[in-house]
C-alpha cells in the first residue's frame, strides 16, 4: 500500500507533539480524472489539513480536521483514505466516539470482521448505551460465529424504538442457526410486522417454513422476497453528506433518497445535479423517471422533453418520454416518439411493442403485425409477444392463422394464459363461441393472476353479451370489476351490459366510478347521460351534460346530446331552445351528419321557427336520399311533415 | 446392472508416461511451467481507455485431449481489438504474439519427463478471432474425438474435431450460433439420449452504440456494473443427432427466468438421476433448472436456497463450481462474487435442498476484499478432501491501485483454501510461495492431470496478462486412482459418478465433469486423492443413463478407462 506523507509540517507537529511511534500519514486519493469540483474541495481540505499541522494545532484541532476529512474520504467511496484519517484520528483523540465508530463501519463494510470487531467494541466502551453500535457489533459477533454474544447484544435491542426490527431479524438468524426453526419463525415475523417494507427478512422467514416442512408457505414468502432492506437509526452515517459537493454526490444523494421512498428528497437531489450540469442529459432523465414514480407525469415529460433537446437520439429518452405522453393521452406525439425510437433502436423490443399497441389501437393492425413480427424475431421467446401479434392479426382478419399460432405455442406451453386468451379470442370471431367459452374457462382453472383472470372474465362477460345472455354476462363482468376495480374499460362494458337489461341506476354507477378515475373520459360521461335519459331523469342528465361540454368543450358527442336534450326534452324546466340552437349549429359546422342537422331542425321547432324546421328537415330528407340511406326517409319526411304541422319533437331516443 | 465385476478384465488398465517432479519446492504446491514449457499465451483484451465493460471479462481456457493421445492439451481464448474504429494502435497494452490476435491451441507433446506444448493452431486450421470469452469441451458428434464450443461477446462457434489434427467450423450446419454475449456454456445430455446438448448462459446486451457511462462519486470515470444493462435470456439447444441442433429454450421452460449469465454447472442436485442445470448470475437471482425428466426443467433456486444469499440478496456471481466438499455424499455448490461481498457455499442436504454456509466455513471473509471469477476444487494433496482455488481481479477500478497510478488497476492475488473437513475451510495463500503473491487480473480456471503424474494441474487464464500453467508439487507423493469413464460412441461420460468405497473413511463422490468455473473446461478424468494409507474397497461406476459397474480392489497409482456397460472395450 502506497502511503503519502501530508507534508513534512505535518510530521513534524505530530512528532514533536504527539506520537512518534508511528509515522503520521494518511493516504492521499489520486485526484485525477475527479469532476473539477470534488477534486477544488478535496485538495483544498487536504491543503488546510497541511496548513493547520504547519500551525502548531493542539491534538483536539487536528483530530477533528483529520476526522472530518476522513468523512468526506467516506462521502466520496475512498474507504482506504477514509479510514487512514479516521485512523489518525482517533489515535489522536482517542475519547472521540465518532472516529472509532466511522472507522469500525468501514471495516465491517470491507469485511475485516477481526478488526471491526476491536474499533466498535472501543466505540462502545466509550458509548455504553449507544444502540446502533450495539447492533454493528451483534451483526459482526454473529458472522464471525459467536452467536452467543450476538444474541446477548441482539436482545436489549430488540424493546429499542427503531431497532427492533433489525434486532428480531438477527435474534431469528442465530434461533435459525441453532436449529430453533419455529423461534425463527417468531422472530422474523415480528421483524416483518415492524418494517413490512423489509422484504428481505421474508428469505429467510421462508427457508425457516421450508425447514418446517410448511412448503407451501416457503414458496409463497420465497417469492415475495425483495431487496428491501432493514432500516435503523444510524446519525453517524446518515449525516457524512453535508458539505459535500460534486454531482455525483447529488446524485448518489437522490438514488439513496429514491430507494428510501424519499421521492420528494430525491427530486431536490436530482434538481441540485442539473443546478450544476445543466447540459447533462443524464440528471434530467433521472428527475424524469423520479417524477413518473411520484405521479407527476407532466413534470416528467417536461423532464424528458429537456433530455429531448440536449440528446434527441437517445433511446431510452424516446422511450420513456413516450410512456409519459401515452399517459397524458398525447398519442400522437407518443407516436412519433416511438418511430423515432425503432428507427434509432431497432432491436429495442418495448418500443416496437408500444408503437404496435398504439397502431393497432389507432387502426393499424397491419403496421402494429409488421411491428410485433420484427420484436418477435429479436427476442422469440416471449410468448406474450406472440400472443399479442396473434391478437393483432384477428383484428387483420387472419384468424385462422392466429388460431394456429396459439395451438402451436399451446403445445410447447400447455399453460400459458395468454395464449388461452387469445386462441379464445380467434374462436370467436371463427362462430366457435362454445370454443371460445371454453379456452377461457381454462384460464379461469390455472389458477391465474387477478389480472389475467379479470381479462377472461371480460371475455366471457363480452361473448355471454353477444350470446343474448346478458344476466351471465352482467356476473362475469361484474367479477372482473371486482378484480381490477381501476379498469375503466371493464367498468364500461359493464355499465353498457348493465344498460342493455335496463338496470340503468346500477350502470349509472359503474359511469361515475369511471368518471372518478378519470373525468375527463368522454365514453364515460356519454353512457352515463344516455343511462340518465333513458331513466327519465331529463333533469339530471342535462346538469351532467352541462359540466361534461364545460370539461370537454371540443367533445362533439357530449355536446350534441345536451343540444338534443335541450331541444326536444319533456320537462320543461331542462328545455332551452336558444342554447340548443346555438349548441347543434357548432356541432353542425364540425361534423355535417344527418343526426346534427336534425338536431338544428329540432332546436328551429323548439324556437317556433317551424319554417327553418321544415326547410332544415326538407334538406336531410334529400340528402339521406343521395346518401343511399332511403331506410331512414319514411321517418324523416315524416318529421318534415309535422314541423310543416307546427309540432315540436318530444321523443327524441325513439330512433 | 448388479453384477460384480473385476475391473481390471473389463476396465482397461493403461500405464502413462508419468512426469518427474522436478524442481519441487519443500512448501511450494505449485509452479508455474507455462513459460518453461511453450505455452507462450497472453491475453489481449482491447482496451484504449474508453473503459468499455466488456474488456475486464475475458476469458477461459480449456484442458482437453483433442489429438486422443492420452495427455490433456490446451485451449486458450483470446480477446480483440474493442471499439467502433479502433484498430491495434489504439490499444494500451499492444497484443503479444501472433496478430491478428486470436484464441490459441497448444498440443501436449512432454516426453521423458519434460513438460512441451507447441502450438499447433494453425495447422489445426481453427479461425477463432472473434472476441472471445470461454470455451466447452464435448464430443458432440460422438465420434469420439472432443469438440470445441466458443464463447463470444458476438457468434459463438462450434469446432468440429475431424480427428486428424483439424477442426472444421460447422456452426452454421449445426444451428449453434448466438450472437448475443455469451460467457459460459456447458454441453450436457439433458434428455439421456446418448447425444451431447448445449447450454448457453447469454450475459447482458451491450451494444458499443448504446454503451452506458459510469462514474466513481468523485466524478472519476469507472467500469459499469451488469445492471446498467439488460439482461439476455439463455439457451438449450438439443441435439438431434445428425450433426444439428434443435432450439429447446421454450419447449424446455429455460426461457422462464434468466438473468446475466456467467457461470453453468451440470449436475444431478436432486438426485432423481437427471442432470440438472446450475446458472451463475451477475447480480441477479440465480437459476436451479431441474430437469423434470421430460424434456423439461422447473427453476428450483429460490426453494432451494441456492438463488441468493442467507440475507435473500442475490449476488454478483462469476464462477461456480460444484463438489462434495463435506463428504456426505450430495454435490455442494460454491461460487464466486465481487468484492465487497462474499463468495457462497452452499452446502446441500440430498434432497435437492441448500443452505448458505459461507458464515461457518471460512470461506466468507478471505473472499470479501477481493473479486472471483474462476474457481475450481482441486485436492491438493491428493488427501480426499476438496481444497479450493479462487482466482480474482476486479471489475471497477481498486481505490489503492488507482493512487498508486497503476494503467490497469483491478489486479488483485488468487486464493488458495485448504479443506479442513466438515465444511470448514483455511486460507493458505500467503503460505504457498509467490504464485499466490502475484497479482493479476485472473479469470479462467480449468482443471486437469497435465503431467499425468496423479495429481492436479491448474491452467489459469488471466484477463490482459500471461496464461499460467501451475504445476502440482505436492499430491503425487499420496495414494491415488484415476479413472476415465467413456459413453457407448467412445466419448467422455459427462455426467457420470464414481463412488470411492473405503474400508476406513467415509466415501468418496466424485463427478466427470468438465464444465463450471469461469468460461473454462476442465480434465473430464476422474481423479481421487486416496492419501497416505489408502483403503479402497471398490468403485461403484454409474453412467448418465443409469447403467452401473462395480470395480473391486482397483489399481492405484493409474489411469483406468472404462467403457460404458455393453461398449467394446
Amino acid at each position: 500500500m502506497t502511503r503519502v506523507l501530508v507534508g513534512l509540517a505535518l510530521i513534524g507537529a505530530l512528532a514533536s507533539g504527539i506520537a512518534a511511534e508511528e509515522p503520521a500519514s494518511i493516504l492521499r486519493p489520486s485526484l485525477d480524472g475527479f469532476e473539477p469540483a470534488v477534486a477544488d474541495l478535496l485538495r483544498s481540505r487536504m491543503e488546510r489539513l497541511e496548513s493547520l499541522a504547519a500551525s502548531g494545532p493542539s491534538t483536539d484541532e487536528l483530530a477533528r480536521e483529520l476526522g472530518e476529512l476522513g468523512r468526506l474520504f467516506l462521502v466520496y467511496n475512498l474507504p482506504e483514505s477514509a479510514e487512514s484519517c479516521l485512523a489518525r484520528a482517533e489515535q489522536l483523540q482517542p475519547d472521540e466516539f465518532s472516529w472509532r465508530y466511522l472507522r469500525g463501519s468501514i471495516l465491517q463494510q470491507r469485511g475485516d470482521l477481526e478488526q471491526a470487531r476491536a474499533v466498535l467494541t472501543g466505540a462502545l466502551g466509550l458509548e455504553p448505551t449507544d444502540p446502533t453500535v450495539q447492533l454493528r457489533l451483534a451483526q459482526i459477533e454473529f458472522e464471525l460465529g459467536d452467536e452467543e454474544r450476538a444474541g446477548e447484544l441482539y436482545r436489549p435491542l430488540a424493546e429499542r424504538p427503531g431497532f427492533g426490527a433489525a434486532a428480531h431479524y438477527g435474534l431469528g438468524r442465530i434461533a435459525a442457526a441453532r436449529g430453533d426453526l419455529s423461534g425463527a419463525v417468531e422472530h422474523f415475523e415480528t421483524a416483518l410486522s415492524e418494517q413490512p417494507q423489509a422484504s428481505q427478512v421474508r428469505y429467510q422467514l421462508g427457508l425457516a417454513h421450508r425447514g418446517l416442512g410448511d412448503l407451501e408457505r416457503a414458496r409463497e414468502l420465497l417469492a415475495a422476497r425483495g431487496a428491501g432492506q432493514l432500516k435503523f437509526p444510524d446519525p453517524e452515517m446518515e449525516t457524512l453528506g453535508a458539505g459535500a459537493v460534486g454531482v455525483e454526490v447529488y446524485l448518489a444523494d437522490g438514488r439513496r433518497l429514491r430507494n428510501r421512498g424519499d421521492l420528494p428528497g430525491a427530486v431536490a437531489a436530482f434538481q441540485r445535479a442539473i443546478a450544476a450540469e445543466p447540459d447533462e442529459p443524464e440528471h434530467w432523465a433521472i428527475l424524469g423517471a423520479t417524477l413518473l414514480q411520484m405521479g407527476r407525469v407532466e413534470d416528467s415529460v417536461r423532464a424528458y422533453r429537456e433530455v429531448e433537446r440536449l440528446d434527441p437520439t437517445s433511446p431510452s429518452m424516446l422511450y420513456n418520454l413516450a410512456i409519459g405522453l401515452i399517459r397524458l393521452g398525447q398519442i400522437g406525439e407518443a407516436v412519433a416518439r416511438l418511430e423515432a425510437l425503432v428507427a434509432q433502436a431497432p432491436d429495442h423490443v418495448d418500443g416496437r411493442v408500444n408503437l404496435a399497441t398504439l397502431y393497432d389501437r389507432g387502426g393499424r393492425p397491419g403496421d402494429a403485425e409488421r411491428l410485433l413480427t420484427e420484436a418477435i424475431e429479436l427476442d422469440p421467446y416471449d410468448s406474450e409477444l406472440q400472443a399479442q401479434r396473434a391478437s393483432v392479426l384477428i383484428s387483420l382478419g387472419r384468424a385462422p392463422e392466429a388460431r394456429r399460432e396459439m395451438v402451436a405455442l399451446l403445445r410447447a406451453e400447455p399453460d400459458n394464459a395468454e395464449a388461452l386468451l387469445v386462441l379464445g379470442m380467434a374462436n370467436e370471431a371463427l362462430g366457435s363461441p362454445g370454443d371460445a367459452v371454453a379456452a377461457w374457462e381454462r384460464v379461469l382453472a390455472l389458477g391465474v393472476s387477478e389480472e389475467t383472470a379479470a381479462t377472461a372474465h371480460y371475455y366471457l362477460g363480452r361473448s355471454l353479451l353477444g350470446q343474448g345472455r346478458s344476466e351471465e354476462a352482467v356476473a362475469r363482468l361484474q367479477r372482473a370489476v371486482d378484480s381490477l376495480p381501476a379498469n375503466r374499460q371493464l367498468r364500461l362494458t359493464l355499465a353498457g351490459a348493465l344498460g342493455s337489461r335496463g338496470e340503468y341506476r346500477r350502470a349509472v354507477e359503474q359511469y361515475d366510478a369511471a368518471i372518478a378515475s378519470e373525468p375527463r373520459d368522454e365514453s364515460a360521461r356519454f353512457g352515463k347521460a344516455m343511462s340518465l335519459l333513458l331513466s327519465g331523469g331529463e333533469s339530471a342528465a342535462s346538469a351532467h351534460l352541462s359540466e361534461s361540454v364545460e370539461l370537454l368543450p371540443e367533445s362533439v358527442p357530449l355536446k350534441h346530446l345536451l343540444a338534443r336534450l335541450l331541444a326536444t326534452a319533456a320537462d320543461d324546466t331542462v328545455r332551452d331552445g336558444a342554447e340548443a340552437l346555438r349548441l347543434a349549429r357548432e356541432v353542425f359546422e364540425r361534423a355535417q351528419t344527418i343526426d346534427h342537422a336534425e338536431t338544428v331542425a329540432m332546436a328551429f321547432a323548439e324556437l317556433g321557427r317551424f319554417d327553418h324546421a321544415a326547410d332544415w328537415q326538407g334538406q336531410i330528407v334529400e340528402r339521406a336520399r343521395a346518401t343511399g340511406q332511403g331506410a331512414r326517409v319514411p321517418a324523416l319526411e315524416a318529421r318534415r311533415i309535422g314541423y310543416q304541422r307546427g309540432e315540436v319533437v318530444r321523443a327524441p331516443w325513439s330512433d | 446392472m448388479s453384477r460384480v465385476l473385476k475391473g481390471t478384465l473389463l476396465g482397461v488398465t493403461i500405464a502413462l508416461s508419468v512426469l518427474p517432479p522436478g524442481a519441487r519446492g519443500e512448501d511450494v504446491p505449485f509452479v508455474d511451467r507455462a513459460a518453461e514449457s511453450g505455452l507462450d499465451f497472453v491475453h489481449f483484451n482491447g482496451m484504449s481507455g474508453e473503459l468499455y465493460f466488456l474488456e475486464t471479462m475475458g476469458s477461459g481456457g480449456a484442458l482437453v485431449d483433442y489429438d486422443n493421445d492420452g495427455d490433456l492439451d490446451v485451449y486458450l481464448v483470446q480477446g480483440a481489438m474493442l471499439g467502433p474504429g479502433k484498430t491495434l494502435a489504439d490499444a494500451i497494452v499492444p497484443p503479444v504474439g501472433p496478430t491478428p490476435p486470436s484464441d490459441r491451441l497448444f498440443r501436449n507433446d512432454s516426453e521423458g519427463g519434460e513438460l512441451v506444448f507447441v502450438d499447433v493452431t494453425e495447422r489445426s486450421g481453427i479461425e477463432a478471432t472473434g472476441y472471445g470469452m470461454g470455451v466447452a469441451a464435448g464430443d458432440y458428434d460422438a465420434d469420439g474425438w472432443v469438440d470445441l464450443y466458443l464463447t463470444n461477446f458476438g457468434s459463438n462457434q462450434l469446432l468440429r474435431n475431424r480427428g486428424d489434427g483439424t477442426f472444421e467450423d460447422t456452426t452454421m450446419r449445426a444451428g449453434v450460433d448466438d450472437v448475443r454475449w455469451t460467457v459460459p456454456a456447458a454441453f450436457v445430455d439433458y434428455d439421456r439420449d446418448g447425444l451431447l446438448d448445449l447450454f448457453l448462459a447469454n450475459y447482458v446486451d451491450f451494444t458499443f452504440s448504446r454503451r452506458v457511462h459510469c462514474s466513481l462519486p468523485t466524478g472519476a470515470p469507472d467500469y459499469c456494473a451488469p445492471l446498467s444493462y439488460r439482461p439476455v435470456p439463455d439457451r438449450l439447444l438439443r441435439n438431434r443427432g445428425d450433426g444439428t441442433f434443435e432450439d429447446a429454450t421454450r419447449r424446455s421452460g429455460i426461457d422462464s427466468a434468466f438473468g446475466n449469465g456467467l457461470g453453468v454447472v451440470t449436475a444431478d442436485f436432486d438426485g432423481d438421476g437427471w442432470i440438472d442445470v446450475y446458472v451463475a448470475n451477475d447480480m441477479m437471482p440465480n437459476q436451479m433448472w431441474i430437469n423434470q425428466g421430460d424434456g423439461t426443467f422447473r427453476d428450483d433456486g429460490l426453494i432451494a436456497g441456492s438463488a441468493v444469499n442467507a440475507e435473500g440478496q442475490p449476488e454478483a456471481s462469476m464462477g461456480v463450481v460444484v463438489g462434495d466438499v463435506d463428504a456426505d455424499g450430495d454435490l455442494d455448490l460454491f461460487m464466486t462474487h465481487l468484492q465487497g461481498e462474499t463468495n457462497t457455499l452452499y452446502l446441500s442436504d440430498g434432497q435437492g435442498g441448500f443452505t448458505d454456509e459461507t458464515r461457518r466455513s471460512g470461506l466468507g471473509q478471505a473472499s470479501w476484499t477481493a473479486t472471483s471469477f474462476g474457481t475450481a476444487w482441486i485436492d491438493i494433496e491428493n488427501d480426499g478432501w476438496l481444497d479450493l482455488i479462487v482466482v480474482n481481479g476486479a471489475v471497477s477500478t481498486i481505490e489503492a491501485l488507482v493512487r498508486a497510478g497503476d494503467p490497469y488497476p483491478l489486479h488483485q492475488p488468487n486464493q488458495l483454501f485448504r479443506n479442513l473437513g466438515a465444511g470448514r475451510f483455511e486460507e493458505i495463500s500467503a503460505a504457498t510461495g509467490e504464485l499466490f503473491g502475484l497479482s493479476e487480473v485472473s479469470r479462467g480456471v480449468a482443471l486437469g492431470d497435465v503431467d499425468n503424474d496423479g495429481d492436479s494441474d491448474v491452467l489459469l487464464a488471466n484477463n490482459a496478462g500471461p496464461a499460467r500453467l501451475l504445476i502440482n508439487q505436492r499430491g503425487q507423493d499420496a495414494a491415488w486412482l484415476g479413472v476415465r469413464l467413456l459413453a457407448g460412441s467412445g466419448s467422455d461420460a459427462l455426467g457420470a459418478r464414481v463412488t470411492v468405497a473405503r474400508a476406513a473413511g467415509t466415501d468418496l463422490e466424485r463427478r466427470v465433469q468438465v464444465d463450471g468455473s469461469y468460461a473454462s473446461s476442465s480434465d473430464p478424468r476422474v481423479l481421487v486423492g486416496l492419501g497416505r494409507e489408502p483403503t479402497v474397497d471398490r468403485l461403484e461406476l454409474v453412467w448418465p443413463d443409469g447403467r452401473r459397474r462395480r470395480w473391486i480392489d482397483p489399481e492405484l497409482g493409474r489411469y483406468a478407462i472404462w467403457p460404458a456397460p455393453g461398449a467394446a472395450p
